[in-house]
């Protein structure tokens, strides 16, 4: 049996799904995190489309993002093939759009990825890197090439709120200011652009985008906006679905949906109400292709990873907080069968073992998991789970393939020769010379 | 330009959830005709009209229960005192709810409760934002006749042990339970039930002796199945649960309305303060994406930003292997500047670039692509959802021709048969699951697509139809299989098809 699932059970769900009603999907990044991670988004459109769950309250297809600003940060343009609004820098009109407003002539060539920066650092033709707000020592896959790619670098910048583990290989840190201390919006995975309110002063002197604002100033830019009312009013000019966007709209309104403009002045709760945004949805024919991460005698198991309820990410917030009560380390979730045979009792040390590298955490044994499946978090960084996770990813966007990893579990006698050498090197790089030096 | 700092406009307890009925109905409150849906209480018309009946089980996010009888009101033609909270609205009813009768059993509802209430006040951490304090005002207590001997707060007058004396739990790490100042109302009990969804609560004995418990006997709110959301502190109209910054702070005295900065719902709150001292963060009940609720992370877990690991100077180093040392920030961007214009003309304009954060405002996030466009001059901008969601901005471009989810989270309150697929949302996304399991209890059915038992599979009152707990990197192989199943046994929605899809 290929996905374990029985035949028949299938069948019950498949038609439960298409005859019970108003139909409505929900995933998360159980989905996209796979070598054939576009491939699932669009057998999840498929099955909307073939439905008609789509286009009224009740049904859809509703990606959970992640993080507060994921929906945002891909709308403004943070991809290096789109500008603002997806669209692709080879359009001559978009381009011309900013290279108006911003005086400057714009490469029509897409730039590099996270990937192919690192790759390119590693070669030694890209040599510094501006990181604002993410730790991607932590969070990207197969730690050792970030590692890598950082430290050939002449340059790496880190904008944060505490020196996190990208931090150790960086030369220049910018201390960056919390949600409490800043003016902006966050638009949510319901497509919703949220107020976010200065509560309080920033604590380092500056909001996050004075800082930017200032580093390009240095640089040479000649940017003059004294509050985010005034950036937003320029994505509002540049970018058809957020045109009727502005401050004084979300004071009057509280939030609202984009697509916001001169055809929906109000915003859009529901999307594809009377027409695709393509105009006809369109099926693709998705192939289930394996995964090139495959179990075999040396690595049994499949690692799979995801989040808990007290933790957040790579915890740097979360891990600062009494939150920590009900989550002070990541465990390994193992099925009872799996452990025996392993020797592995409840609490256990054990090495998990990949063929990208290895990491040592405790044993919890449960039947959550099925035999054959083993689970942990990634919300500390002394367990180091992407040390394990492989370099497969998406084959359309490079996603990378977080949740299926090949891997063997053993007992241990504490943390690995990685973990100890990573916290020496992390002390090392952490210190600060006194202020009168 | 000025920072906007909203008063807490509409934020009026209206005492019961607001009717959907569109259906109006006309009645008489006080001498006052108001006009509300059908199916409106009679607490919440009153409200609409300006009129606040005394209450203290009621609260707008939970409906009626009834058990308080401070709301009771006449209604002519109607025998006895009705609840005004449980009474449903009826055209041409005529309500007083000021009369003598109604204003002396008020009175004597309040003497009881507060015969077991501690008098402390002046030092109650509730004091000044207490529903009960509040409520004996209105009601214009002035005395209380009973004698004070089986409370269950205070040892007895003969010296003996109080066996009704039960101590504080404080041994979550963010708020306190005192079971002295519990009045019983169970609205933590149905706040945990109807809002949260985890059934974690309960009134345990009977009669005078009810108290609220989590879980069995022994537990306390940390061993129970609590997970801390504080929907029972926001809901508990007293000092029973309290949070512990408020005991240490001090009542708020003034609030910014704000998004928070964890999980992609995006739930809106209170930022409740003192000054720029920050005492609580409460949900803001008019935010659409969580309507009034919230989970641990965001009504508690605030923490980080006073942290003293937070780093307040920019810091350079030549070399990595260097100590950082504190610089101004006009050195900190020289130098940056410096290197960075160093590194293109030695390596040409594509040798930087940089990252965006999910974790940041748009504005931000559009300043720094606009900074790699415009000042390094390449389009050397990637993000972190490179790592997470980019497959959906692909995949739904493709086939719907926008990267974004199609709905609104009320969307969830109209679903019939729900499809959870590689995500977990008690865990990471509570707020959105504690509305989902609401749609579930109310009927709707539930097909887990996931490698591992997540807790919606099976938890309080929820049970799913089908749990496909597949081989991780086959979700491919079993979209596609019910895709086919659909196809095959002809139930596809070929109209829809046929209409708004490509057919050929």
């Amino acid at each position: 049996m290929l996905t374990g699932v029985p035949a028949s059970d299938l069948r019950a769900a498949a038609r439960l799904f298409a005859t019970g009603g108003n139909g409505a999907i929900y995933y998360g990044l159980g989905v996209t995190e796979h070598s054939q991670g576009s491939t699932t988004v669009m057998a999840i459109a498929n099955l909307a489309m073939m439905t008609g769950n789509l286009g009224r309250p009740g049904v859809g297809v509703n990606p959970l993002r992640g993080q507060n600003n994921v929906q945002g940060a891909c709308d403004m343009g943070s991809f290096p093939h789109e500008l603002p609004g997806y669209r692709h820098v080879s359009d001559d009109a978009t381009r011309a759009v900013f290279e108006q407003l911003w005086g400057v002539t714009i490469d029509a060539e897409p730039g590099l990825r996270i990937p192919n920066m690192l790759d390119a650092a590693v070669e030694g033709t890209f040599k510094g890197l501006y990181i604002q707000g993410e730790d991607i020592l932590q969070s990207d896959p197969d730690t050792k090439h970030v590692a890598a790619g950082l430290a050939a670098m002449d340059c790496v910048i880190v904008q944060d709120l505490f020196l996190n583990e990208t931090a150790n290989y960086a030369h220049v840190f910018l201390p960056g200011s919390t949600f409490l201390e800043k003016d902006g919006t966050f638009t949510n995975a319901e497509r919703r652009i949220n107020r976010v309110r200065r509560v309080m002063a920033p604590r380092n002197g500056l909001a996050d985008w004075e800082v930017t604002l200032k580093l390009a100033n240095a640089m040479g830019a000649n940017w003059a906006y004294t509050h985010p009312a005034q950036i937003m009013d320029e994505i509002a000019a540049t970018t058809p679905s957020f045109a009727g966007v502005s401050y004084e709209l979300l004071e009057e309104k509280g939030s609202v949906q984009w697509p916001c403009n001169a055809a929906a002045p109000e915003g859009t709760p529901i999307m594809h109400v009377d027409g695709f945004v393509r105009g006809r949805g369109r099926f693709i024919t998705t192939e289930y292709v394996a995964t090139e991460e495959r179990t075999g005698p040396r690595f049994p198991l499949l690692l799979t990873t995801g989040r808990i309820l007290s933790q957040y990410n790579v915890g740097a917030q979360t891990r600062r907080t009494e939150n920590v009560v009900w989550h002070p380390e990541d465990v390994l979730e193992i099925h009872p069968h799996d452990a025996e045979v392993r020797g592995v009792k409840q609490d256990d040390w054990v090495r998990l073992a990949s063929r990208a590298g290895e990491t040592s955490l405790r044993a919890h044994l449960t039947d959550r998991v099925s035999p054959g499946v083993v689970y942990t978090t990634f919300h500390h960084p002394v367990t180091q789970a992407n040390v394990i996770t492989t370099d497969h990813s998406d084959w359309a966007t490079n996603c990378p393939e977080y949740k299926v990893t090949a891997v063997q579990v053993g007992l241990s006698n504490g943390p690995s020769e990685w973990q100890r050498d990573y916290a020496d090197h992390a002390a090392q790089s952490r210190r600060i010379l006194p202020a009168a030096e | 330009m000025k920072d906007f700092i909203l008063p807490p406009k509409n934020d009026r307890d209206m005492g019961t959830p607001a009717s959907r009925s569109t259906t109006m109905v006309t009645l008489r409150i006080d001498g006052f005709d108001v006009t509300v849906p059908e199916g409106t209480s009679v607490m919440r018309a009153s409200a609409e009209a300006g009129i606040q009946v005394p209450k203290l089980c009621a609260t707008d996010n939970l409906e009626a229960f009834g058990s308080c009888r401070l709301c009771v009101v006449e209604i002519d033609g109607r025998r006895g005192t009705p609840a005004s909270c449980t009474t449903p609205v009826a055209d041409g009813m005529v309500v007083h709810t000021q009369s003598s009768k109604v204003r002396k059993i008020r009175k004597g509802v309040m003497e009881l409760y507060i015969s077991d209430h501690p008098l402390d006040c002046l030092t109650c951490s509730a004091n000044g934002d207490c529903e009960l304090q509040d409520m004996a005002g209105a009601v214009g207590l002035r005395d209380v006749r009973y004698e004070a001997v089986d409370t269950h707060f205070q040892s007895r007058q003969n010296g003996e042990a109080n066996p009704n004396y039960i101590p504080k739990d404080d041994s979550n790490p963010y708020f306190t339970y005192d079971p002295a100042k519990c009045i019983v109302c169970s609205r933590c009990v149905r706040a945990c039930e109807e809002v949260q969804g985890t059934f974690a609560l309960t009134i345990t004995g009977s009669g005078f002796d009810s108290r609220v418990s989590a879980g069995a006997a022994g537990d306390d709110f940390m061993t129970s199945d609590c997970v801390s959301c504080g929907a029972c502190v926001q809901a508990c109209p007293t000092a029973t649960l309290q949070e512990k910054s408020v005991i240490e702070l001090g009542t708020p005295e003034r609030s910014v309305i704000t998004t928070c900065a964890y999980c992609g719902v995006g739930c809106s709150f209170k930022a409740e303060l003192n000054g720029d001292q920050l005492v609580r963060m409460v949900p803001y009940k008019h935010g659409k994406a969580n309507r009034g609720h919230s989970c641990v992370k965001g009504r508690f877990a605030y923490g980080y930003a006073s942290h003293t690991d937070r780093i307040l100077n920019p810091m350079i180093r030549d070399r990595i292997e260097d100590p950082w040392r504190e610089v101004s920030w006009d050195e900190a961007f020289s130098f940056t500047a410096t290197r960075l214009r160093d590194i293109q003309a030695k390596h040409g304009k594509q040798a930087i670039g940089g990252i965006t954060s999910s974790r940041c405002t748009n504005e931000e996030t559009y300043l720094v692509q606009k900074m790699i466009r415009a000042v390094f001059g390449n389009n050397n901008t990637d993000t972190c959802a490179r790592v997470c969601h980019s497959p959906t901005g692909y995949g739904l471009r493709t086939t719907f021709g926008t990267s974004a989810g199609t709905q609104d989270f009320d969307s969830v309150e109209h679903t019939d048969v729900v499809i959870v697929i590689g995500a977990n949302p008690t865990d990471g996304h509570p707020v959105f699951a504690s509305r989902l399991k609401k749609r579930l209890r109310q009927g709707a059915k539930l097909i887990v697509i996931d490698p591992r038992r997540i807790d919606l599979v099976k938890s309080a009152h929820i049970k799913a139809a089908h749990h496909l707990p597949l081989r991780p990197g086959t979700n491919v192989a079993v979209l596609t299989s019910l895709a086919h199943v659909i196809v095959t046994e002809g139930l596809a929605d070929e109209d829809f098809i046929r209409t708004r899809c490509d057919w050929s």
